[in-house]
């Protein structure tokens, strides 16, 4: 039987201590979560046009330099980040939700495992890119349609994790005690099997923030997925890139900033894993 | 033993019957449909027109009736007619199969040139800080999207080196040496994309057969590292590493999909991108079903081919089935 | 294990092969691409001889090769490669004869006769005949076909063969532009129409060589044209969708000529030592339409507010690249066309105090709220928006911003008719300019603008005038008539007249772009 063991202090510094990394991604995180929470507080006027600055480089002025209306980019990225960061972790709940649910009802209802585990499969089957193409074209590319798209498109992998978990534990001799004194399947389920599946499934869910970031910002940068005048990480280096001949500094930056954010939560999800393995006895 | 293919080819094939629904029926839960794309281009179209549109596409049809029809279609090689041009979408894939097959395969060759010798050289001078500085670098390499290696390549190449200046296609039977020039760039990007996965792939299986039995056996028989690394370690690492080919073929596809619109390569990953500007659902569905259908041959094969390279899986198909736990957080963290 | 061992060296040897085949190629590389880059400016300054293949790149590419349903101005680069009219248009005379040598009209204008060559044939070796003319004008009456021009055949009753090389067309109405209107009218092997992207069988300078269907057209000269044989090698039309990857093709001589840079693009490259080609009296107007039956903009007042809010200097600065001819008369008539009529134009030159007082008139008040509807198929419409966006700030209108699909355009606003009240939507005409009477009919009683304005009685009137008259002061004079009402009444606010350029390498030449905007490469020559 596992329970949860949130650990003791000596743990979780070993842990540390073994990838040390950790804490710089987690402030990466942190410090960024921070500038795009509050960017309508730091930079309120993002889109202030000033024709006669367009396209300035970097300078203790403008600390990104200008884009081509004239607008601070530092101003841009951080309102970007916070439409990347939400898209992401919006993507990251839905994934979560939908997959969680999928992988108890698999590991625990053996007639409908077979189709939801194929559909999981099926969904797995196709790049994650051209998934992401089939609904665009279906559904348009505003941010809600990108979060339910990304959301779907990480689920399938929620699920199989989900389920494997769920049967590990549905065979254990504590649940079957469970059921033996008459507690439903569903309550064993919610009440008892969630919790010891949870830790396993945080793991998953940093991952697949940082899969959704890098999904959402290729559909941007090859024009559909955030359209002006709305703007995410991708948008911009689409925008930048554009102008690479003009201004190189203004497609570096984007680029720069998603490769950092997704590598942060790469790492934190890996040591999660990593430390939570070794929690679950 | 054929029970065992039987059992796997059916598997697939029913995967493949679950992947083309998915793909039809997220096509068509859109309001609207292509006709309306091209009456925005003009402005002479009257209500006949799109009537008649309507018609030649079957759009006026139930949509199982639809299905049905393409899929039969499908089965025996016939994909349809894209919306558009009235070509079809056979053709269309035809004409562009052999950019994209050149750039994969080139793209391929190189990541493994690549990540064989990084994943075993730390291995082979049991260097802990090499090994660490390749984790480094792996980790960066997979955060990295592919159009940002792109990006940088361009900037680094064409930018401030001036060389591989051109953007284009020549094909390689008119001009072999255009043709190299202009793969350089879309190639080594695209492998500089993928390379970290299968460093990782490699690390894992690497590691479990490091520590199996007979390698101390070798060590015991007194044959030196490197020897041990080359004869035995290497060898029976890269069997299990390759099942994670479809994966790989898989990222492939993807990835290919955005250095083809930034190189300007003319193969099937530009086409379903203008396919879905357009809202041409006959090239979208028949390109999506082929590219996952890729994945799931490619998988099959090398399933099958597993089970006949080594024989301990065929006693006991449950042991294949259970994930490595080197495998799975890898799958987590792979790129496009 | 001796089997084992034996797949071990199998697989060791086909990753030892992949290396060796890898490294060679990446040495070889090395070595020609050096040669490539060279060999590339090489062949610009070597080759001054006229043998080579001109190729031109653009976004998006060509999707099908029948010029009388194209309606992607990207396709229109092929209309004169692979097909001929019975007129065309030349750079400095206008339109003149192709496939008709000449034209008569009868007394009362509604009956022409063309006279046809008798040394045309078709790529397939046919000969051509008046039949030919008589079905592919049918064509393009068909409705079923949409054909974008059918609207320039409105008139077109009836067209008869008379014999293998006279056509005669009957109207209901005189059109003395009747030749302008034929010149986009290609003439193609109709009973073979099915097969028209395998075969492109027209009469035009070049033949089909190779078609990959939005990815690339090929062309080679015709060696039995009836008229001059083009003296390059051939013709290549590729579709680079990246910018950046046109640009970096054409400035290292992959490509000739980029059609249709965006205007964000332009003085860059022009910086770089490459060529603007550009119309000397661009047609094409920057406009921003609103909805003249629904309030606000149902009161003139309004609509006048709106054109003086426009700071047009700004908007031609960001949006388009410092383009273009500013038209503050702001009717459908450029400054440049030779019926424009400047006294007859009130000047809307940018006054925020004008156009807030014109704003309050019309019960738009500080606190208002409007929209900026921006298609996302062009990339100004959106920086125009946000131009407008400021101006009306300084005088406390709210302007939102909304971008939206290029495919959701028409299901809003077409056809003619539909509300939009509150929406200010950027656009792009690109028909024929005065004085083709296209301009006039765009507005008013079966007009098509979206603008909805019903016109006036002075309107019409100035309108049957235009349509019906032939003698030049008569049109001038329509034509001030229709300018001083639009002018006034503003249906459409316009804001330049500009054609998105096309960027060409120093020693292209024999290229040059129509007033509409379409590039004509079919006489490119090699400096």
């Amino acid at each position: 039987m596992t329970t949860l063991k949130v650990g003791s202090t000596r743990s979780l510094l070993r842990a540390v201590y073994d990838q040390p990394s950790v804490i710089v991604s987690l402030a990466t995180i942190f410090f960024i979560a921070l500038i795009s929470a509050f960017s309508p507080l730091l930079f309120p006027n993002p889109d202030e046009i000033d024709a006669s600055n367009r396209l300035l480089p970097p300078s203790p002025e403008h600390w990104f330099g200008t884009d081509e209306l004239g607008r601070e980019l530092v101003a841009r990225m951080a309102h970007a980040g916070q439409l990347t960061l939400v898209i992401a972790l919006g993507a990251m709940a839905l994934s979560i939700i939908l997959g969680v649910l999928w992988g108890m009802l698999a590991g625990s209802h053996g007639w409908i495992e077979e189709v939801l585990m194929r559909t999981a499969d099926a969904i797995m089957a196709v790049p994650m890119i051209l998934f992401a193409l089939v609904f665009v074209a279906a559904f348009g590319s505003s941010p809600e349609v990108l979060i339910v798209i990304l959301g779907i498109l990480k689920a399938p992998l929620v699920a199989r994790v989900t389920r494997a978990s769920t049967m590990v534990e549905l065979a254990s001799d504590y649940a079957r005690g469970l059921a033996v004194i008459g507690l439903s399947k569903g309550r064993i389920l919610f009440a008892e099997i969630l919790p010891n599946v949870f830790p396993v499934i945080v793991a998953v869910a940093t991952l697949n923030i940082a899969s959704a970031i890098m999904i959402e910002a290729a559909l941007s940068f090859i024009g559909l997925g955030v359209q002006p005048p709305l703007a995410s990480w991708g948008t911009l280096l689409k925008i930048g890139y554009s102008l690479i001949y003009q201004a190189w500094w203004y497609a570096l930056i984007p680029a720069i900033a998603i490769t950092i954010v997704i590598a942060a939560f790469n790492d934190v999800g890996k040591w999660l894993e990593r430390y939570l393995d070794r929690r679950v006895a | 033993m054929l029970v065992y293919v039987l059992k796997r080819v059916g598997s697939s094939l029913v995967l493949l019957a679950f992947i083309s629904i998915l793909i039809f029926v997220a096509l068509r839960l859109l309001p609207g449909d292509p006709t309306t794309f091209s009456l925005a281009q003009g402005d002479g179209v009257s209500p006949e027109a799109l009537e008649k549109m309507r018609r030649e596409l079957g759009l006026d049809q139930p949509v199982f009736v639809q299905y049905w029809n393409w899929i039969s279609g499908v089965v025996v090689g016939n994909f349809g007619f894209s919306y558009f041009s009235d070509f079809p979408v056979g053709l269309l894939i035809a004409q562009r199969l052999p950019a994209t097959v050149t750039l994969a395969g080139a793209a391929l060759a190189l990541a493994i040139v690549i990540a064989v010798p990084v994943a075993v050289v730390p291995l082979w001078l049991r260097s802990v800080w090499l090994e660490r500085i390749t984790n480094v670098f792996v980790a960066l390499g997979l955060a990295t999207p592919v159009f940002v290696i792109g990006i940088l390549l361009v900037l680094f190449f064409a930018n401030f080196l001036n060389l591989f200046t051109g953007s284009g296609y020549v094909a390689f039977t008119d001009d072999p040496a255009a043709a190299l020039g202009f793969l350089v760039l879309p190639a080594v990007t695209l492998a500089l994309a993928i390379a970290p996965q299968l460093v990782r792939y490699l690390q894992g299986s690497i590691r479990g057969v490091a520590e199996a039995t007979f390698v101390r056996t070798a060590r015991g028989k007194g044959i030196g590292w490197g020897r041990t690394v080359s004869n035995h370690i290497v060898p029976n690492a890269l069997l299990p590493a390759l099942t994670s080919l479809g994966i790989t073929v898989g990222s492939l596809l993807g990835g290919s999909v955005v250095v083809e619109v930034v190189f300007a390569w003319p193969g099937v990953g530009q086409l379903v991108v203008d396919a879905v500007v357009k809202r041409d659902y006959a090239v979208i569905q028949t390109i999506v079903l082929l590219a996952a259908s890729a994945f799931v041959v490619v998988t099959l094969i090398v399933d099958l081919l597993y089970g006949v390279l080594d024989p301990r899986l065929r006693v006991s198909t449950s042991q294949a089935r259970a994930p490595r736990s080197g495998d799975t957080s890898v799958i987590k963290e792979a790129s496009v | 294990m001796a089997r084992l061992r034996n797949k071990r060296h199998a697989l060791m040897g086909t990753l030892a092969a992949f290396a060796v085949v890898v490294l060679a190629a990446c040495a070889t590389t090395d070595a020609t691409t050096d040669g490539t880059t060279e060999a590339g400016t090489d062949s610009i300054t070597e080759e001054t001889s006229e043998n080579r293949v001109v190729t031109v790149g653009q976004n998006p590419g060509i999707s099908q090769l029948n010029p009388n349903i194209s309606t992607l101005s990207s396709e229109k680069v092929m209309w004169n490669l692979l097909w001929d009219g019975l007129t065309t248009e030349s750079e400095e005379t206008g339109v003149q004869p192709e496939l008709a040598t000449e034209w008569t009209t009868s007394e009362d204008g509604l009956t022409w006769t063309f006279s046809l060559r008798d040394d045309v044939t078709f790529h397939d070796g046919r000969a051509f005949v008046a039949d030919d003319v008589v079905k592919t004008i049918m064509f393009v009456l068909e409705p079923e076909n949409a054909s974008p021009q059918r609207s320039k055949l409105n008139n077109v009753m009836n067209v008869v063969a008379i014999d293998d090389t006279t056509v005669e067309l009957t109207l209901d109405v005189a059109t003395p532009l009747l030749p302008a209107a034929l010149v986009d009218v290609k003439i193609f092997d109709v009973d073979n129409s099915d097969k028209i992207n395998e075969t492109a069988n027209g009469t035009g300078p070049f033949v089909l060589d190779g078609f990959v269907p939005d990815q690339e057209l090929s062309v080679l000269p015709n060696e039995d044209y009836w008229g001059e044989v083009p003296v390059i090698d051939g013709i290549k039309v590729v579709k680079y969708s990246d910018q950046v990857a046109s640009r970096a093709a054409l400035e290292s001589g992959t490509i000739d000529i980029i059609w249709s840079v965006s205007f964000d693009q332009v003085s860059g490259l022009i910086d770089a030592g490459l060529t603007a080609v550009v119309p000397q009296n661009p047609s094409q107007a920057s406009t921003l339409g609103v909805d003249t039956g629904s309030p606000p903009f149902d009161d003139p007042r309004a609509r006048q507010a709106l054109s003086y809010a426009i700071d047009r200097v700004t908007m031609q600065a960001v949006a388009f690249g410092g383009l273009g001819e500013l038209n503050f008369g702001s009717t459908l008539v450029s400054p440049k066309n030779e019926y424009f009529a400047p006294d007859e134009v009130i000047d809307y030159s940018y006054d925020l105090d004008k156009a807030k007082k014109l704003f309050n008139e019309a019960g738009v008040t500080e606190g208002t709220n409007l929209v900026c509807w921006a298609g996302d198929m062009a990339p100004q419409y959106r920086a125009q928006c946000e131009v407008l966006q400021q101006s009306l700030a300084k005088i406390g209108i709210t302007l939102d911003i909304e971008v939206n699909e290029g495919s959701t355009w028409a299901a809003r606003f077409y056809p003619a008719g539909k509300e939009y009240a509150g929406l200010i939507v950027p656009n792009y005409l690109s028909r024929e300019p005065a004085p083709l009477p296209f301009v006039v009919s765009y507005f008013g009683v079966d007009g098509w603008s979206p603008s909805n304005w019903p016109g006036n009685a002075e309107y019409e009137e100035a309108k049957a005038r235009v349509k019906s008259v032939t003698a030049t002061e008569d049109i001038r004079s329509a034509f001030a008539d229709f300018q001083r009402i639009t002018s006034e009444e503003q249906p459409t606010v316009v804001v330049m007249n500009v054609a998105q350029p096309s960027i060409a390498s120093p020693d292209l030449g024999g290229v040059w772009m129509e007033f509409n905007g379409t590039i004509h490469v079919e006489g490119a020559v090699i400096q």
